[in-house]
């Protein structure tokens, strides 16, 4: 009996290891196909986006997906038109400055959160967490108001203020998460060995948390980029009017011709900007830099 | 000139908890000082108070004629070598060696020869363009050890420095870190829970327990001449027997397995010192198998049959454990045993371990006619925990004893 156990035991864990062979290909065709759909899922929206961006007018309703005749005709109108060069400008600029206002600030405040014991601790997280529930339609008629009154309606900072707000607690949230990971004996071995506060920080805790930082940047860098919201509701004219905003004001050759060409075309130039962040920061964003710092 | 002075120097935290109680001694220019305790003893908070990343509440730290108190930690010029080693995981060898150095914008000449020279020492050449994360134990350790010796510091801080490498590793490492200190004459603070490192490692040991320093001294000392139950049951390996006892008027001492007349040697030493409720501590190689034991030797000792449970044979040595009915004083001991994590009570009695001569016949089971050498048998007082006598009389005379250099239980102190 127990020879019989041990023999079944014994093929039990040879079927085990053949089966273990044979599922390795299959599960690479099951990972594969999957992949595949969900990155089909994802890109055939921009691709057709592409697709129309490169229609000319009259083909843009026929359905096909590659263009027969494709144009370039649809971004020359674009950067001829009155607005959306400004608008470029204006997106560029004010996601640009949110982002590093909202990341520097996130930066300290995390800093000071994981390394520091001081009362409110808990209420500060809990606060911006509460701050990034707020739904911002809620927001939006008062501040209209209020901007109005402090002079910050159609101006830039009435754009990045409400961007950087909204974008904090999620930054600030990220990055005490990457400081929490830094052991704190580095902060220490920094000042002992001579450097000050700002100096370990800067030379030591910064660049390890640097990861942290990028993830929160590209982050917040998207929200101001892609927001719709308050770029309506908050400007007025080319002052500071982003792209989002601006798509909306395009006008067709005619009352009754809608641009949907120029609408894609607008709209793949605002997606290359954050493709191509993605891209260079990718590798930056992968963690693992801390491996090492103390026994593992 | 790089004398560190400590005087009277207190942590006490915001909730009222006290780390540290009134430390107050001084580490001599050169020394290999080394602060010994159970975890939590306030060695670690101390060791930071000294290098001046935790606050001094009350009291005052010197180097030299200086008052450090509230000195940045980088203007301390103190260099220290961290458990987790704490070595920068973004740099390279040689980028974390000369990162002390170009804090303080030496030229980069000089660097680069004292980073050569550090690595030469610590034998980190082949490694010095590699990251900390491709480096194993060890050679982290040498790495937090180079940044600490490329400064040239006033002084080494070292908190538990071996204590992550494995068995081996740390018995190498610990010859090297002497060795290295020896070489480079700087004096040296070393935190460790580890009483064998301590007793190996320091010119002076300070022993702490729960934020009071017990007792400074020597090695040698402190084995010999424990100031106190905490340090008698602390330093040594197999720990110190710690047994009941009480004195009769007439001058005899009870312990739980025999009863002697107080030598005259002791009643010397006791100068007239005595309390009613005692614990004599015997040190393991104060008991004898009692055959071996030469005639000439027998005057100063008693004998006392007991029965052997557990033989532990090390080849040069043997050690014997039989239990003892502790009778009725055994809640100061308790308590003792609880602290030191070292000494077992079992229900029945407390267990005794002697050391006898590997040539012993003691055999597992079996009633053993034991020594006992009662010139060194160590008495306390049991409400205090002071001893009450110093059995080896003047430090200098006192006779070589061996510490067993064995990885012992002692390791798990911490």
């Amino acid at each position: 009996m127990t020879a019989a156990a041990m023999d079944a035991a014994g093929t039990g864990t040879n079927a085990a290891a053949v089966s273990g062979t044979h599922r390795a290909p299959r599960e690479r065709i099951f990972w594969g196909v999957g992949i595949a759909i969900v990155i089909g899922y994802a890109l055939i929206p921009i691709a057709w986006i592409i697709s129309l961006s490169l229609k000319p007018a009259d083909e843009i309703t026929n359905g096909k997906f590659f263009p027969t005749h494709p144009t370039g005709a649809n971004f020359t109108a674009i950067r001829h038109d009155p607005q959306f060069p400004s608008a470029l400008r204006n997106s560029l600029g004010i996601a640009l400055i949110a982002t590093v206002l909202a990341v520097s600030l996130a930066t300290f405040a995390a800093y000071a959160i994981v390394r520091l014991d001081f009362p409110g601790k808990a209420l500060v997280l809990s606060g911006a967490l509460a701050i990034a529930m707020f739904p911002p339609v809620a927001i939006i008629g008062p501040l209209f108001n209020m901007w109005r009154s402090f002079h910050l309606f159609d101006t830039w900072p009435g754009l990045i203020i409400p961007y950087m707000t909204f974008t904090l607690p999620m930054a600030i949230w990220t990055l005490s998460a990457f400081f929490r990971e830094i052991p704190w004996d580095l902060d220490k071995a920094a000042r002992v060995d001579g450097a000050t506060p700002l100096q370990a920080f800067r030379k030591i805790i910064a660049p390890l948390a640097a990861p942290g930082m990028f993830t929160s940047a590209i982050l917040v860098f998207i929200f101001a980029w892609n927001d719709f919201l308050f770029a309506t509701a908050l400007t007025s004219t080319d002052r500071a009017r982003t792209v989002p905003a601006a798509i909306t004001f395009f006008t067709g050759s005619s009352q009754f011709d809608f641009p949907t060409g120029q609408i894609a075309a607008a709209s793949v130039v605002v997606t290359v900007p954050i493709v191509v962040m993605v891209l260079i920061f990718q590798r930056r964003i992968v963690a693992g830099l801390t491996s090492g710092a103390v026994k593992g | 000139m790089a004398e560190i002075v400590l005087e009277k120097l207190t942590k006490q935290y915001p909730d009222g908890t006290t780390a540290v109680h009134e430390a107050d001694f001084t580490i001599a220019d050169g020394e290999f000082f080394i602060l010994v305790g159970p975890s939590g003893c306030g060695k670690s908070t101390l060791l930071n108070m000294i290098v001046g990343l935790q606050d001094i509440s009350s009291g005052e730290l010197k180097v030299g004629d200086k008052v450090m108190n509230d000195l940045d930690p980088k203007d301390r010029n103190m260099a220290m070598v961290f458990q987790s080693y704490a070595i920068y995981p973004h740099l390279t060898v040689r980028e974390n060696m000369a990162f002390p150095l170009k804090i303080k914008k030496l030229p980069k000449a000089e660097i680069d020869q004292k980073v050569a020279e550090a690595s030469r020492i610590l034998e980190l050449d082949d490694l010095l363009d590699r990251k900390p994360a491709n480096l194993s134990g060890g050679q982290r350790q040498r790495v937090a050890m180079g940044r600490a010796i490329v400064r040239d510091p006033v002084a080494f801080l070292m908190d538990e420095p071996l204590s992550n490498l494995d068995a081996k590793l740390r018995v190498q490492m610990r010859t090297a870190i002497a060795k290295l200190q020896q070489r480079l004459g700087t004096t040296t603070v070393y935190v460790t829970h580890d009483q064998i490192e301590a007793l190996t490692l320091g010119d002076r040991v300070a022993v702490m327990r729960k934020g009071y320093v017990q007792q400074v001294g020597t090695p040698r000392e402190l084995y010999n001449e424990p100031a106190n139950l905490f340090v008698a049951g602390f330093i040594g390996s197999p720990a110190m027997n710690l047994l009941p006892a009480h004195m009769e008027d007439s001058g005899r001492i009870h312990l739980p397995m025999t009863s002697f007349a107080v030598p005259d040697s002791m009643k010397e030493r006791l100068r007239g010192r005595s309390s009613d409720r005692l614990v004599a501590g015997i040190r393991p190689e104060h008991f004898e198998d009692a055959s071996l034991v030469p005639d000439e030797a027998r005057g100063h000792g008693t004998t006392f049959s007991a029965k052997i449970e557990v033989i532990e044979w090390m080849g040069s040595e043997l050690y014997a454990y039989f239990s003892v009915d502790p009778g009725e004083d055994r809640e100061e001991l308790r308590e003792m045993a609880e602290d030191l994590g070292t000494i077992d009570f079992a229900n029945e009695g407390a267990q005794v371990v002697a050391r006898l001569d590997a040539n012993s016949e003691a055999a597992e089971g079996q009633e053993l006619e034991l020594w006992l050498d009662m010139d060194r048998v160590h008495l306390f007082d049991a409400k205090d925990g002071t001893n009450l006598q110093n059995p080896t009389g003047e430090t200098g005379e006192v006779p070589v004893v061996e510490v067993p250099a064995v990885e012992a239980p002692a390791d798990n102190a911490g």
